[in-house]
C-alpha cells in the first residue's frame, strides 16, 4: 500500500504522480491517494 | 526495435515505434505499418497504416484504455480525479469517434452526487455529467465525436441499471492535434458518500 499526494488543480482533486498500473484498487479519502497492490487487504468499502 | 515475420514468399519487417517517436504519415507511403508500443494499457500494442496524410489504427479501431481498478472518493465534498486517460495527439482524427464507458457503485446519504467527463484534463471541459440522488450501481455510457475537424467534438451519453441519471453532455473544441486527457471524475454533496468508478472502457474509431 502506498500513498499518493493530491493537488487541487480549477477545484478538482487530482493526484500528484500517476497511479501504478499494478493498483488493486485506489481510495482518495478527502486527502490523498490511497493505492492497495497485490497482498494488500483491500478497505472495505471496495467490492471484491 | 524491428519486428520480422514472414508473409507468403517474402520477408516483411514492420518497424516499433512509440507514438512520439513515429514517423510523419506523409513520409511514407500509403500502406506502410507500423508497429507502436506504449500507446495502450500494457501490455497491449497496435499497428498503425498511413494513407498518406495521417495514422489510422490497424482494424480501424483501438481498445484506448481500459481499467477495472475501483477508484473510490469519500471523505469530501469536492470533485476528485478517479482515472485519467491520456489521449495523444492525433489518435483521434477528423472524424473519429470515441466510446467512453464507464461503471459505479454508491453508498452513504441521499445526497446529490455528480459524475463527471472532463476532455482536457481536469480543468477541461465537461463533456458529460450525470447526476443522482440515491445508492446505486450504475452504468454510464457517452460518444465522443469529431465534428470532421481536429477541432470540435459532440458527446452523447445514456446511463442504465438501478437508477436513471440526469445525464447532460456538451459539445467541446479541444484540439486534437495536441495531447488531451479525458478525466473522470466523482463528486457528492455529503462527505459521508462514498463513489467508486468500478472500471473503464475506452474505444476509439478510426
Amino acid at each position: 500500500m502506498i500513498t499518493i499526494a493530491a493537488e487541487i488543480q480549477n477545484g478538482v482533486f487530482k493526484p500528484e504522480s500517476d497511479i501504478p498500473s499494478d493498483a488493486r484498487a485506489v481510495v482518495f479519502n478527502g486527502v490523498e491517494y490511497i493505492v492497495y497492490q497485490e497482498g494488500d487487504n483491500l478497505p472495505d468499502i471496495v467490492e471484491g | 526495435m524491428i519486428i520480422a515475420s514472414r508473409l507468403g514468399d517474402g520477408l516483411t519487417v514492420i518497424p516499433s515505434y512509440t507514438w512520439a517517436t513515429k514517423p510523419s504519415a506523409s513520409a511514407l507511403p500509403a500502406g506502410y505499418k507500423i508497429r507502436v508500443t506504449g500507446l495502450l494499457p500494457s501490455p497491449l500494442e497496435q499497428y498503425f497504416y498511413t494513407d498518406g496524410t495521417n495514422w489510422y489504427p490497424d482494424g480501424n479501431q483501438i481498445t484506448y484504455a481500459r481499467s477495472a481498478t475501483s477508484s473510490t472518493t469519500t471523505g469530501t465534498t469536492s470533485e476528485v480525479v478517479l482515472a485519467t486517460i491520456p489521449v495523444k495527439a492525433l489518435v483521434m482524427l477528423h472524424n473519429s469517434q470515441c466510446n467512453i464507458s464507464t461503471a459505479w457503485s454508491s453508498s452513504g446519504t441521499a445526497g446529490t452526487r455528480t459524475i463527471r467527463v472532463r476532455l482536457g484534463g481536469a480543468a477541461g471541459t465537461v463533456i458529460c455529467a450525470g447526476t443522482l440522488t440515491a445508492s446505486a450501481l450504475h452504468i454510464m455510457n457517452m460518444r465522443l465525436a469529431c465534428r470532421n475537424s481536429l477541432s470540435s467534438q459532440y458527446t452523447r451519453a445514456e446511463s442504465f441499471i438501478n437508477v436513471t441519471l440526469s445525464v447532460v453532455a456538451a459539445a467541446s473544441v479541444l484540439d486534437m492535434s495536441a495531447d488531451q486527457d479525458i478525466v473522470i471524475t466523482a463528486q457528492s454533496t455529503s462527505a459521508a458518500d462514498s463513489m467508486t468508478l468500478e472500471s473503464y472502457l475506452v474505444e476509439v474509431f478510426a
